[in-house]
């Protein structure tokens, strides 16, 4: 039910030049079903406006899903962006095709936790809860 | 996994107030939730404080898929071109049963390339809303108040009875689409008879202009003014002549609004609303003779209220006059002083020998004549060198009498010209230039750069503070020269487009004596901007605002220069003055306090157990300071060591942090045994605009249980509330400082000056008269 409380906010963002969307999408409406409020940035964003949205929408999370290998490049440009904007109380969750190896080092640099392929929608939002920044 | 995040209102509020976004994003948040955090009553009055803006704000609605986002986003598009703040407000339905909701507008709006000067928050909609989401009055009141120019609101699309929104906005947009609905589908439709502008958008489907004759014949109503449009968002069609339609809505239904800010997002509250020049320019502004800037609507409030405030300063109090007659007295004293410095002199004369002007302006304590520019350098320069005399402390620190460089170099040039070539002067300056004049310009100067710095820190962009010297010199000095409102526009614009040199030279390890002439550069430079527009040189109206190359975007980083009380004489007032201790000035109180309690403690050393110093934050945050000094810099900014020298010795002089003083161990030993404690009163009120204080107590405790009273000294000597007491102080400074240049009688006749309020009549040619040799 609704409640007073602003539900769990995420933008969901695919970044850079990668236009494979299905899986975020899925990802998008399962989250909404599941209560979230959730924001989609659409395809072919700059890290810049996705951290500038995560900033405007006051977002608890930012969920980006990339699956055309440039997540060394990008997540840690994100990640730069959201602690130079002070953002960093928000969760950075990474979907999409991430190689184990790559996952430590990001996870390292500040990846909360990844969910690659096959991953159901009820383990993002058991994760999602159990690690929420304010009690709900 | 991430922290909880900082919810701290009274925190949030200033950081909003200040302009920033992360604040605003938040409480948006917390508007939906009122209750969380305070008193639901603080917050409304919070926000009932932050709308009173100029903010339009502009509300689109219309059905499901009739392409609101798209139109939104193509006006975003066209006003982000013209270097509009805008803040967006989209609405989408939120899911009765989970409460959850897939927001999708933004990614409509903003495409894949997004301006930082557009923010846009998505809500949520509950059913039974009526299609705008629950407290978005509030939250529309917090993106007004943070002082975007445009802000629109797109509501759910839920089509019919959908009137709510109303009552939020300005203007109200309906949006349709071609082939909605018949004739009759108009006939019951609520929101026609509310809206101002009807679109049809999707005008390049068939049936646009079928449809656009439809709803204006349904519209041809007595008394009914409604603009109907056809648009076409992804092409682009049609978004220059809504965005008109929308302003002409506007203007008929206020007068527009002068924008309560400075760079669009979110600068001057309150006060600098009260001093905007939102009535009719005044009679000067209108012939704009020169070209440029001028005071017309286009230029910067900023800009056009420092000269509205320089050419027609209100009435400056008495207590203001005879402070800047101090602060005259004091800068020439620390001037004179510093001419037994040869690093200084070294500086000092023509640009290059023989660059010298006959009858032009002196540089008090030597025998120069120069051009008013290189005589505000050489000034100026001799006023900073020692940084001896009076400071002001806010977000941004500095000397606004580092003013005087310009100031007087422009009174005694102006003077001395008349007595060289009368004929050449305009009718306007016939009259001599006064003490008084001096003086009012002073007060002009130091609140313009007094009350930049109360808020905006440069410091922070690595800019150093001297920039706004450069700024308040060439303001008043371009009224001096007897420059026009829009005279001083285009020189202070000028002024602003320098940008500023960086502090490099005040920190390790590149400190050194840029630190000392820095100033003098500032006000020189001020002389010349003022020069130049008086030639009829051409200004930028809005060098702080424009988009991407204007001051704000380059300089601050987006972030607007934020002024929040009207310009008029509180700098001046409360200007602190160095009168006691040669020591970082936040240490001050705690130097004085010591001093009374060394009698009782000078001979108990070895018995005391602890010191306790409490102090205000700034202090704990710039000279708390444990372990090794390296050198005397270093040891005048630690608390610790200053309150241990003040104890031994009773008194603080300049020796004392020398390395042969530093060598003393009882030094350290004290120092090892001091508790240094922030007091939450003194934090609040050194930022307390009434009292300014700058606090501390110490309290010694003996190992026998027993201890000294504690003693707290909450202004120090040369505060506002101490002008009184500081005053022979005062007074014996500038007879000791001027006794290194000049004989007893000569000192007594110009102490007697400073003390005389008839010396303001005199000219200021006459007053300089008696500060340069035989």
């Amino acid at each position: 039910m609704a409640t007073d409380r602003t539900p769990q906010r995420i933008v969901l963002a695919k970044v850079g030049l990668d236009g494979h969307d299905r899986g975020i999408k899925v990802v998008a409406r399962g989250l909404r079903d599941a209560g979230f409020h959730v924001i989609y940035s659409g395809l072919w964003q700059s890290p810049d406006a996705v951290v500038q949205a995560v900033q405007d929408e006051d977002a608890d999370w930012l969920g980006v899903s990339i699956l055309n290998g440039a997540h060394n490049t990008l997540v840690p440009l994100l990640i730069d962006g959201l602690h130079q904007r002070g953002l960093d109380h928000v969760g950075l969750i990474v979907g999409g095709i991430i190689p184990k190896a790559d996952q430590a080092v990001l996870q390292q640099q500040g990846v909360a936790a990844f969910f690659g392929p096959g991953t159901s929608i009820d383990t993002i939002v058991d994760y999602l809860n159990r690690h929420a920044a304010t009690p709900r | 996994m991430p922290p909880r995040r900082d919810d701290n209102l009274q925190e949030l509020w200033k950081r909003y107030r200040h302009g920033d976004r992360r604040a605003l994003s938040r409480l948006l948040t917390l508007a939906r939730e009122p209750g969380r955090g305070a008193p639901v009553s603080a917050f409304d009055a919070q926000v009932a404080g932050a709308a009173r803006s100029g903010s339009r704000v502009v509300a689109f609605t219309g059905s499901a898929g009739v392409g609101k986002s798209s139109l939104l986003g193509a006006l975003c598009q066209l006003l982000d071109r013209r270097g509009k703040s805008i803040g967006v407000l989209a609405c989408d339905p939120e899911s009765p049963v989970t409460g959850g909701a897939l927001l999708g507008d933004r990614c409509r709006i903003a495409g894949t390339e997004l301006s930082e000067r557009i923010f846009i928050r998505s809500l949520s909609a509950r059913t039974g809303q009526q299609g705008i989401a629950e407290h978005l009055d509030a939250q529309l009141d917090l993106m007004r108040g943070f002082g975007f120019e445009v802000v629109l609101v797109e509501t759910v699309g839920i089509g019919q009875g959908d009137t709510a929104v109303r009552n939020l906005a300005d203007v109200l947009v309906l949006v349709l689409q071609p082939q909605t609905g018949d004739e009759l589908q108009w006939e019951k439709a609520g929101l026609l008879e509310v809206a101002d502008v009807v679109v049809i958008n999707k005008g390049d489907l068939p049936g646009g202009d079928r449809t656009v004759a439809d709803v204006t014949q349904q519209l041809r109503l007595p008394g009914r003014d409604v603009a109907v449009l056809k648009t076409s968002a992804v092409r682009g069609e049609g978004i220059v002549e809504l965005w008109e339609a929308i302003e002409k809505k506007c203007a008929a239904a206020h007068t527009p609004p002068a924008p309560a800010v400075f760079g669009g997002r979110g600068a001057g509250r309150e006060g600098a609303r009260s001093h905007s020049p939102g009535g009719p320019p005044h009679p000067d502004t209108l012939p704009a003779k020169t070209p440029g800037a001028g005071t017309g609507p286009m230029t910067d409030p900023l800009l056009a209220d420092i000269a509205h405030y320089v050419s027609q300063p209100p009435e400056f109090s008495n207590e203001a006059y005879d402070t800047a007659r101090l602060c005259l007295m004091d800068s020439l004293g620390c001037a004179l002083l510093a001419l037994n410095y040869p690093d200084c002199t070294k500086l000092l004369g023509p640009v290059v020998p023989g660059a010298t002007l006959s009858l032009g302006a002196r540089v008090p304590g030597t025998t120069y004549e120069l051009d008013p520019v290189q005589a505000a350098f050489n000034i100026g320069c001799l006023i900073r060198w020692l940084d001896y005399n009076d400071t002001w402390l806010a977000a941004e620190w500095g000397h606004p009498s580092d003013n005087f460089g310009g100031i007087l170099a422009v009174a005694d040039y102006l003077c001395r010209l008349q007595l060289a070539e009368p004929s050449t002067l305009n009718a306007a300056l016939t009259a001599s230039v006064t003490v008084r004049d001096v003086l009012t310009a002073a007060i002009q100067a130091y609140e313009i750069q007094g009350v930049l710095a109360l808020e905006n820190a440069f410091n922070r962009v690595g800019l150093d503070h001297v920039l706004l010297v450069r700024i308040a010199t060439t303001a008043v000095v371009t009224r001096l020269l007897g420059g026009s409102q829009p005279q001083i526009v285009n020189a202070v614009s000028n002024a602003f487009l320098d940008g500023g040199a960086l502090r490099t030279y005040r920190h390790a390890p590149n400190t050194g004596s840029r630190k000392s002439w820095a100033a003098g550069d500032a006000t020189r430079r001020g002389v010349q901007h003022a020069l130049w527009a008086m030639a009829g040189e051409m200004g930028y109206p809005t060098a702080l605002t424009a988009p991407r190359w204007g001051f704000q975007d380059v300089v601050l980083g987006g972030k607007p220069l934020v002024v929040n009380r009207p310009l008029g004489c509180y700098v001046m007032e409360h200007v602190l003055f160095k009168v006691s201790y040669p020591a970082e000035f936040h240490a001050q109180t705690a130097a004085e306090a010591v001093v009374a309690l060394h009698p009782q403690v000078i001979g108990r050393l070895d018995d005391i157990d602890h010191i306790v110093i409490e102090t205000h934050e700034s202090a704990m945050r710039i000279i708390n300071k444990t372990g090794p000094l390296n050198n005397p810099a270093d040891r005048d900014h630690c608390l610790q060591y200053i309150t241990a020298v003040a104890l031994l010795h009773g008194t603080v002089t300049s020796d004392m942090y020398e390395a042969e003083a530093a060598a003393d161990p009882r030094i350290d030993r004290l120092r090892d045994r001091m508790r240094v404690v922030e007091e939450p009163r003194y934090s609040r009120e050194y930022l307390d605009p009434d009292k300014r204080s700058i606090a501390n107590a110490v309290q010694v405790f003996f190992t026998d249980g027993s201890s000294t009273p504690r003693i707290e000294v909450e202004f120090p000597l040369g505060h506002r509330r101490r002008r009184a007491e500081a005053l022979p102080f005062l007074r014996e400074k500038f007879r000791a400082n001027a006794a290194t240049r000049f004989d007893v009688e000569r000192i007594r006749e110009l102490v007697m000056l400073f003390d005389d309020p008839d010396c303001d009549k005199m000219p200021i040619d006459r007053f300089i008269d008696l500060l340069v040799p035989e």
